[in-house]
């Protein structure tokens, strides 16, 4: 049984209202499930159930309920991408009736509270766990990246039960927020010889559908992965499967050595991985796509680093006429790349930086556009769903597209 | 033919409905279509059936959090499955089914993905804190 406190009860009895109510009741069903003996404060969530596009007319209604019955989050909470940039939604041909739409649950979200972020990757800037520190993610990308990458503790939270978190700044003690939970049970051992950035986010795509979501992988590399490698791998694992904790062995806060990634314990498989594996995706799943009408960069939104990357592999030359090539990142980043002197190189090549979005969570579909290629293996595994279909996606690497769509 | 499973979220007295059976497991966000309630993913082995009314019966959850509020959005436009019953435990569909008061059940055995038939009745009710589920 799960114990609360005095004031827990005053919450989940409806001193506090119906809302802060129906969120302790969703919050104890949850730690019940699981076993969880109490709860536990929090301070930061991050919530994901912002795009129009992916939460439609539901969304609002409930968010509109929230609002008009005065619900205020407990937690400082930021927002995943929204479904357009808002400043220049019309240059991204986003239909107006969906930028009033999206307008509308933006201001509901921030009426309750949370704070515009509108990027995937918070973790980098806008609201940063520390290491150890318990906290409510949703986005399953940044839920993989502050368990394995930073060492913060999180479930992977659904977007209502985030919400419910926010609300009532409280989670289940359950989990992988408890030390016995996150040791790793399976190990990867991966021969990353000539491992471009995207190749990481095919093996993840590769994997994610073979572990259980309760697995823990343990990885191994031949060759020291960057902390983009890692990230594309980790958003990759978190969207064919539902993987929300890795180790990597030297690298990862929780894995200085194999025994401590396993917590002592014996791994109950270990598989070996090469490029063969990470090349049997792409026939798998994607298209092959002579020249596309748009290539998008930035999923998850793009660090400084990685736009930086793109500035050099440019040498100077500009992007073709008829392609649209877009970089999607945070507003926190695009500020610091408009202070970079790569930024003009950027910007004269014809490439367009947006913020508040991205090319999984804006309506591509209603755009024009039918040939993609991107860098990013969680956009190319959502966007052909979203689309039904009727948009192709090749993943390539990014030195590969800058070569080919450049003159 | 008869299944026990826990019970993530109740209901009352017995349910019956046609089933609808998968092997694979389920994103909401991108797998299903919030206003018709029909599988979109190519990769599915119910691609085009409508989850709508059905006891849909699935391996577990995948990918995307915001698929519990896509489970919303299907309670909201009567397109909800009648009961949701998965071998694996997805805390993304398990809020959403509770959050939207759709009956749900967890933790059956894998069997239950090839011993029971989509559009084969079902009958679910509780018995004991467990859940049962019957083909009739």
């Amino acid at each position: 049984m799960l114990d609360i406190t005095r004031e827990e009860e005053r919450m989940l009895s409806g001193d506090y209202g119906e809302w802060t109510a129906r969120a302790m009741r969703l919050i104890i069903k949850l730690g019940e499930l699981n076993a969880a003996d109490r709860l536990v404060e929090i301070s930061r969530v991050h919530l994901s159930g912002v795009s129009y596009k992916t939460v439609g007319d539901a969304a609002i209604e409930l968010l509109r309920d929230m609002v008009s019955d005065g619900v205020k989050l407990k937690a400082y909470t930021t927002l995943n991408p929204a479904g357009m940039d808002f400043s220049r939604w019309k240059i991204m041909r986003v239909p107006e009736e969906f930028a009033m739409k999206q307008k509308e649950i933006v201001d509901l979200y921030q009426a309750l509270g949370a704070k515009p972020t509108l990027t995937c990757a918070p973790y980098l800037y806008e609201n940063k766990p520390d290491r150890g520190e318990i906290v409510a993610f949703a986005e399953s990308s940044a839920v993989i990246y502050a368990n394995s990458i930073i060492g913060a503790r999180t479930n992977r939270h659904g977007s209502i039960d985030a919400l419910a978190a926010a609300i009532a700044g409280r989670v289940p003690l359950m989990g992988l927020l408890l030390k016995e939970n996150r040791f790793g049970n399976i190990v990867i051992d991966v021969n990353n010889e000539k491992f471009e950035q995207s190749d990481y986010g095919l093996l993840g795509l590769f994997l994610g559908d073979k572990l259980a979501p309760t697995d823990i992988p343990v990885f191994i590399f031949k060759h020291t992965p960057t902390i983009w490698d890692l990230r594309s791998l980790g958003a990759a694992l978190a969207a064919s499967g539902a993987i929300a904790m890795f180790h990597t062995v030297g690298i990862t806060p929780e894995a200085k050595t194999m025994n401590e990634a396993l917590g002592g314990g014996c791994p109950k498989e270990k598989i070996i991985v090469d490029m063969r594996d990470v090349r049997s995706v792409i026939d798998k799943y994607f298209s092959s796509i002579e020249e596309p009408d748009a290539v998008f960069i930035g999923c998850p939104h793009a660090s400084l680093d990685e736009i930086r990357k793109i500035g050099k592999l440019l040498h100077g030359k500009r992007i073709k006429n008829n392609i649209d090539f877009w970089v999607f990142t945070s507003r926190t980043v695009f500020n610091l790349i408009r202070s970079d002197p790569i930024y003009d190189i950027i910007k004269r090549a014809g490439i367009k930086i947006f913020t508040d979005t991205c090319m999984v969570v804006t309506p591509i579909e209603e755009m024009g556009i039918r040939y993609v290629w991107t860098d990013g293996s969680k956009a190319a595994w959502y966007i052909p769903k979203f689309a039904e279909r009727k948009i192709k996606v090749e993943v390539k690497s990014i030195k590969e597209i800058v070569n080919k769509v450049t003159e | 033919m008869r299944f026990y499973g826990k019970i993530i979220n109740g209901w009352e007295g017995v349910l019956r409905g046609s089933a609808l059976v998968s092997k694979k497991r389920i994103s909401f966000l991108g797998d299903v279509d919030p206003k018709t309630g029909r599988i979109r993913a190519n990769d599915s082995d119910i691609t085009g059936e409508e989850i709508g009314g059905k006891v849909l019966i699935f391996k577990g959850g995948r990918g995307s959090t915001v698929g519990a509020m896509v489970i919303y959005a299907l309670k909201k436009n009567n397109k909800a499955p009648l009961a949701i019953i998965t071998v694996e435990t997805d805390p993304v569909v398990v809020s959403g089914a509770i959050f939207s008061n759709i009956p749900a059940i967890s933790e059956v055995s894998e069997n239950i993905l090839s011993k029971i038939k989509s559009n084969q009745e079902v009958r679910i009710y509780p018995r004991k804190k467990l859940a049962v589920i019957e083909v009739i």
